[in-house]
């Protein structure tokens, strides 16, 4: 009897090791790949294998059919959102198509989500990335919508890459009633292959860029200020180039609404630089080289944990119960862009400032000139530098 | 130290015009690191933003345009001192007292410059409003030294008339426009 017991035994601690050890080589083989089947993962994925070229203008008809457009009004028509398409023109037969999608709940004030779907090449992280973020927000929110304090709109832009075209051509076609409540917008825009993320609202401390890095949780960091920006004006009215201004949030915040723009990079190379990437070799944004099996290859999990980061932290904020009046707030709190204040004003203070030296300067010449007809003309012969002594020059000491 | 300066003319000139460039350099840095890059992102790679550093070539551009102004001061203040008949300055001692306001006055933009590193609208007044300080005030103290030098109470009356047309085409010029 004893002897079966033990054989039973030896048998059972047999099998339960051979069990655990696949069971633990399962899982670590597991744990390598599991991001791979996230929703932020797939959706990536999905946009960049079967849309490879999202170029503006490439689909010429009107309502775009078979395109990125068609996928993406559809996916955001399933969360039960009020879609639409918003054509505009690019060039002389160039046209783009923003995706507008509604979640209103009946509020005065609104917010604006907004990620840019066209590209340069595959776009994975310039902007796939993005609107897969963008996507994940607006299905999660449309899921917690009772918890919502104002409208949420969705935009996913065209013609971003061109020259910002599809932004330009949204806030100009908004009402001047619709810009005063729309108190922020929030822009998504190449997120997942830089080594930080970073937010960007204004070049100085607000409450909402506060609550937004709150929310984050230390995954996302505030813009350093001043960083990556030179004494150059620039085409959206600031008096100075920034390299955070070059997205879709610019259109906004040039017309004064209050902008949080999310994306990757790093200001840490060089005293006063943004780079995509600190490693050469993976920096790929705007080339063709910016493709989903690189982004995959370079990145493994953590892009993957970039955009679930963006999305837990705009669903988090934009939910927040203090996010209205924060927000509403913020409009306050904006650095004046205006071209006089920025370029003219210290301009126009110097040139007064100039003109009140020369005044002073003609009453100076004048008591100069009294004094001379008193004064003495006398040769003079002063020097700063002491002429040598003959014995030091010709003496060798 | 200053004395011993004083009696080399020689050292001074040297020890000035290296400091010139050098302080042209701490002056300017950021303006040529900025030029740099964006030079580097629209011309060569087409939008590609890359993350090699330009600060080397930043610095060595703004050493190169410090040592072209360095030879250039001279000729220009030989020409002004022609056109205003002034013959009788020892000219080398005058260029190279304008070396050394010159040398103070970017050392002083330079460091009010660093205040850009706080936020972006000091970067756009800084960059009208600093300079017109600093020229001044190496213009004043310029003037003050050298008429208290080289000129008597008649001569001063011109020199003055002069060193302010000067003035007033270098503000309108380098610093308002």
């Amino acid at each position: 009897m004893k002897r079966i017991i033990l054989i039973i035994s030896v048998l059972l601690l047999s099998a339960l090791f051979v069990f655990s050890g696949v069971c633990f080589a399962e899982t670590d083989e597991s744990a390598d790949t599991r991001y791979q089947s996230s929703q932020a993962y797939q959706l990536t994925k999905y946009i960049c294998e079967n849309y490879p070229n999202r170029r503006a203008g490439l689909n010429t008809s009107v309502p775009p059919q078979n395109s990125v457009q068609e996928y993406l009004k559809g996916e955001l028509a399933d969360f039960g959102l009020i879609t639409k398409y918003k054509g505009f023109q690019i060039g002389d037969n160039t046209f783009g198509f923003n995706i507008e999608a509604r979640l209103d709940k009946g509020y005065d004030k609104q917010i604006i989500i907004g990620a840019h779907y066209d590209s340069e090449g595959q776009g994975a992280n310039d902007n796939a990335a993005g609107v897969a973020a963008l996507l994940m927000i607006a299905q999660e929110l449309t899921s917690k919508q009772d918890k919502l304090n104002c409208n949420v709109v969705f935009v996913l832009f065209d013609g971003e890459e061109l020259g910002l075209y599809g932004s330009q051509n949204y806030v100009r076609e908004m009402s001047s009633e619709e810009r005063d409540n729309t108190l922020v917008m929030v822009n998504i825009d190449s997120i997942a292959n830089g080594d930080n993320l970073y937010l960007w609202c204004e070049n100085k401390r607000t409450g909402l860029a506060d609550l937004f890095i709150g929310q984050s949780n230390g995954a996302i960091a505030e813009k350093p200020y001043a960083k990556g920006t030179f004494n150059l004006r620039d085409v959206f009215g600031y008096g100075y180039y920034e390299f955070a201004q070059n997205s879709d949030h610019s259109s906004f915040r040039v017309q004064g609404i209050p902008i949080a723009f999310l994306f990757s990079g790093t200001y840490d190379l060089d005293p006063w630089h943004y780079a995509e990437n600190s490693d050469v070799n993976k920096q790929v944004l705007n080339s063709s080289d910016d493709t989903f099996e690189n982004l995959d290859k370079n990145n493994g999990a953590k892009f993957v944990e970039k955009i679930d980061a963006v999305v837990s932290t705009v669903i988090g904020t934009v939910l927040n119960g203090d996010f209205v009046s924060i927000a509403e707030n913020q409009r306050s709190q904006l650095v004046n862009l205006n071209l006089w204040y920025n370029v003219w004003w210290p301009r126009l203070i110097v040139f007064v400032l100039f003109v009140v030296l020369v005044i002073l300067a003609v009453f100076y010449y004048r008591k100069l000139q009294k004094k001379s007809i008193l004064g003495t003309a006398e040769v003079k012969n002063n020097k700063v530098f002491e002429t040598p002594e003959a014995e030091d020059i010709f003496t060798f000491k | 130290m200053f004395s011993k300066l004083k009696s080399n003319y020689n050292l001074s000139n040297i020890l000035i015009r290296v400091l010139f460039v050098l302080t042209y350099v701490f002056m300017r840095w950021q303006d040529y690191l900025g030029s740099a890059y964006i030079m580097d992102l629209s011309a060569i790679t087409g939008g590609y933003i890359s993350g090699t550093a330009k600060l080397l070539l930043a610095l060595f551009s703004a050493a190169f345009m410090g040592t072209v102004l360095m030879f250039l001061l001279p000729l220009l203040v030989n020409i002004i001192l022609n056109i205003a008949r002034f013959y009788s300055i020892p000219r080398a001692e005058y260029c190279l007292l304008a070396h050394l306001y010159c040398t103070i006055g970017f050392f002083v933009c330079g460091a009010l410059n660093l205040i850009n590193i706080i936020t972006p609208i000091f970067l756009v007044w800084g960059s009208v409003i600093f300079p017109f300080i600093v020229t001044v005030g190496c213009f004043i103290s310029f003037y003050l030294a050298t008429a208290k030098l080289y000129f008597n109470d008649v001569t001063t009356v011109h020199y003055f008339k002069h060193m302010m047309i000067v003035f007033i085409v270098i503000v309108i010029g380098a610093v308002i426009l």
